[in-house]
């Protein structure tokens, strides 16, 4: 048997078309929807843009070391030490810029995966922020 | 939005066996392909202001038709094992049918089964080019893959597939 007539036993499969009443009742369904009359604008870019916005200005606070105040324990004191973090915080700044505008521009901002990681970077700002006013 | 109903309810005339069909052959399951069938139509009539190119309308719906049946099968399979799981009792999975049915041995049966055992870029490989008879490019469009991958992965596919059902190639 050629494979073209094995398969044309499995296109006259006896269920191959959908119910009549099933057919009618999607197209209804469409006809009537009240999805046409959301908006364009979901929940997940109103959440990440902020976001967004909000882990820029938390890498600019840590990177320029303006208004954050971390507990004198864990501040650098020595120049070499200020260098590194700086030269870190720098670093984590622009690689995340980088992922950023890279989810950004790829359009990926719906994900789930994304919104998770930007969602865990706020509760990092905020554990940091109550760590270090603790 | 008058604009959009019309145009929904043209696509749908038009598509919606295609889409079931494609559905049936991936799922096996009567029920998911209803399931499938209705998801992609509310993608579709979501998504419909995005489709620019009217002419790649037809791949455009069995692309978001294909993820959604990936989507849909997935979670149904993890449901069916974790039933399976928790009732510590295995349940009848895709391709394998109630004994009445078997026995009957359908030609149908064999081949459809022998579908459901390979992997999903093979199943919609061979459900596109040997049961819905679509062009090489139209396949390639649905899988967004080249055309020249479009073929060396048919022929893989229907190598497996003829290895399943216990054929020479």
């Amino acid at each position: 048997m050629e494979d073209r007539e094995l398969f044309d036993t499995l296109k006259n499969r006896p269920d191959i078309e959908p119910e009549q009443a099933f057919s009618s009742s999607l197209r209804r369904e469409l006809e009537n929807n009240p999805k046409l009359k959301t908006k364009k604008v979901t929940v997940a870019p109103l959440l990440t843009i902020p976001m967004t916005i909000a882990i820029f200005v938390f890498l600019w606070m840590i990177t320029t070391g303006q208004t954050l105040e971390i507990r004198s324990t864990a501040s650098p004191i020595i120049s070499q030490e200020k260098t590194m973090v700086f030269t870190g915080g720098l670093f984590v700044l622009l690689s995340l810029v980088l992922f950023i505008i890279f989810v950004f521009s790829k359009g990926y901002t719906k994900g789930k995966l994304v919104f998770i990681t930007f969602a865990l970077s706020l509760c990092v700002w905020v554990g940091n922020l109550v760590y270090a006013n603790w | 939005m008058h604009k959009n109903q019309l145009q929904i309810e043209q696509l749908y005339d038009a598509y919606h066996r295609d889409v079931y069909h494609f559905a049936l052959y991936y799922t096996n399951s009567k029920q998911e392909a209803e399931d499938i069938t209705q998801e992609t139509f509310l993608k579709v009539l979501k998504q419909l202001h995005h489709l620019k190119d009217g002419e790649k309308v037809k791949t455009w719906i069995l692309t978001i038709a294909r993820n959604t049946a990936v989507d849909i099968h997935r979670k149904q399979k993890i449901k069916r094992l974790l039933t399976e799981k928790l009732t510590k009792q295995p349940i009848l999975t895709e391709g394998i049918e109630p004994p009445a049915i078997v026995e009957k041995n359908e030609q149908w049966q064999i081949v459809q089964q022998a579908l459901m055992t390979l992997k999903s870029h093979d199943r919609t490989i061979i459900i596109c080019r040997m049961l819905k008879d679509y062009t090489i490019q139209e396949t390639a469009a649905i899988l967004d893959i080249s055309e020249v991958k479009v073929r060396v992965d048919f022929h893989r596919a229907m190598a497996r597939l003829r290895k399943k059902v216990g054929r020479r190639n």
